[in-house]
């Protein structure tokens, strides 16, 4: 009987060892990853916080977003809480091309890999890696149905996004490198409405003040693009006057759909956010060496196409 | 009226005071600065090196493996099957649906459009046509489809649509005007190039090939 009772003591006791090992091993800390987004303000960002968010913790990691509401000072705040807090990674979507150079730098010195997603940094060496989408090629598509729709002749607006922005300058030169090579097509206002709706309304009504007689409106957003449209129906010119943009928002596939917007390019947020969590987690895994660019295709979505599209581009 | 010791009016005087010192002024700050544009001399070296990536890829590279590119209406019957791994037979840049294929063939021109020249290959059943593009030449395709040239090879991205752009500006100015001035409908024509397909959207009817090779052969 004792015997029998010594075993079972010596049973449970080996129970509790194994168990509090176990603790231990529980303990591990779930590696932490800071979403530092530029706004939050548009919601084509906060779908790509958002669904950054919800890949990391689908992977088990700690995830949480930071606004940075188009603010390089505030963006600065939020690398130095992410390094004093102890962050595992950063995936960055940048306020300012050059201007978040410095902030990423901070994180990087740390020993804190940074992921940019959709806007890039001029400096390669200031990032990881940089997930974008491949806005050029977009615009040269785009620009090649603006000149097919305009049947190679007209006069047009181009309203630009943030002027400190990389995305704003290769939408806009994509777009020119097919349209300047018809020239009967003018330009003849450029503008920037720095991505926001209600300044591109503005913006519009006050350029068709002086030039009433455009054809188009290129815009580098579909924020601006629906901004574009709604000066265009105040003004009763929304029948004459096609309005093209650049994302693949809701309301922007709406629009196209219930024959507003005359074109949109798609991107795919969700693909740019996956990537970005995936390298987080081969950089926790050991990975050192990641591609300095990677690009995301973007596809034109039209009247003619658009019922296969859901905004945002999600699968 | 008061005069100094050298017989100049003090205003006379001040003036050129003035106007000496201005005049030194002016020497000093245009010998202080020397303006150049950064982007003029990153542009210089930026240009020459597409300028010879897109000529060594078009001139060697491109035609070693349009060789060996396989015939338009077998690709595509091949392309139309289901289920069919577009990897296999095209190339890919970027994360996402577009693939990128070369084709080499001869057909004759069934009709001559404004911004395209409709070849048909191949007879009987086994017949298909292609838009061959003679206006709007401008994307990727010249530059993607043989998978020779990529990104990480060329380092910046402005450098990478550089070269297609110096591609298409190529093909627009060297290959289509002889084309579009001797070609009439019923000649039989040799084709090389590139097109691309959205694996979303599957083989549609109106894409457009960009010609890199394009004979009229009888």
């Amino acid at each position: 009987m004792r015997i029998v009772n010594r075993c079972l003591w010596m049973g449970i006791l080996l129970s509790l060892l194994i168990a509090c090992g176990r603790g231990e091993a529980d303990k591990t800390p779930q590696k932490q990853i800071a979403i530092i987004v530029s706004t939050l303000n548009n919601p084509w960002f906060v779908f790509l916080a958002e669904t950054a968010r919800e890949e990391a913790e689908s992977r088990g990691y700690v995830a949480r977003i930071f606004d940075s509401q188009n603010n390089t000072s505030l963006e600065s705040d939020h690398f130095e809480n992410a390094v004093a807090l102890g962050y595992d990674a950063i995936l960055l979507n940048a306020t300012d091309s050059d201007g978040s150079v410095a902030n990423a730098r901070k994180a990087m010195e740390a020993g804190i890999p940074v992921f940019c997603m959709d806007r890039e940094l001029n400096n390669p060496d200031a990032a990881t890696s940089q997930i974008v989408s491949d806005s050029y090629s977009g615009c040269v598509e785009l620009g090649g149905l603006f000149v097919r729709s305009l049947e190679k002749k007209g006069k047009y607006v181009e309203l630009l996004g943030l002027v400190g922005d990389n995305n704003t300058w290769n939408r806009s030169k994509g777009f020119h490198h097919v349209v300047d090579h018809f020239p009967e097509i003018k330009m003849v206002a450029q503008q920037s409405a720095d991505f926001d709706r209600n300044k591109a309304m503005e913006v519009l009504e006050s350029i068709l003040q002086a030039h009433p007689d455009v054809d188009a409106v290129f815009c580098g957003n579909d924020a601006m693009a629906m901004g574009a449209y709604q000066a265009l129906v105040a003004a009763g010119k929304d029948k004459q006057i096609q309005v093209f943009g650049f994302d693949g928002s809701e309301d922007a596939v709406s629009s196209i759909q219930s024959g507003g917007l005359a074109a949109t390019v798609m991107q795919f947020p969700q693909k740019i956010a996956e990537t970005a969590v995936a390298f987080s987690g081969e950089y926790f895994e050991g990975k050192t060496s990641f591609p300095p660019k990677t690009l995301v295709d973007v596809e034109l979505v039209t009247p003619a196409n658009v019922s296969i599209y859901s905004s945002y581009g999600k699968e | 009226m008061v005069k100094n010791d050298k017989g100049i009016q003090p205003k006379k005087r001040k003036a050129l005071k003035y106007g000496l010192i201005g005049l030194v002024a002016v020497f000093l700050i245009y010998h202080s600065f020397y303006v150049v544009s950064l982007d003029s001399h990153k542009n210089d070296g930026d240009e020459e090196d597409v300028a010879q990536l897109a000529d060594v890829y078009f001139l060697q590279s491109l035609p070693e493996i349009l060789a060996n590119a396989p015939q338009p209406c077998t690709l595509l019957a091949t392309l139309s099957q289901k289920d069919q791994d577009w990897a296999s037979y095209g190339k890919q840049t970027n994360i996402g649906n577009r693939y990128y294929f070369l084709i080499r063939g001869e057909g004759s021109v069934q009709e001559i459009k404004d911004s395209y020249v409709r070849v048909v290959f191949g007879e009987g059943e086994q017949a298909c046509s292609l838009r061959i593009a003679t206006v709007y030449i401008f994307g990727n395709e010249i530059r993607d489809a043989s998978g020779k040239l990529a990104l990480a090879d060329v380092g910046e991205l402005t450098k990478f649509n550089a070269i297609s752009e110096r591609l298409n500006k190529r093909v627009r100015e060297e290959i289509i005007p002889e084309f579009l001035e001797k070609v009439q409908v019923g000649q039989k024509v040799q084709l090389a190039g590139a097109f691309a397909l959205n694996r979303r959207l599957g083989v549609m009817d109106d894409f457009e090939v960009m010609p890199v090779q394009l004979q009229i052969v009888d």
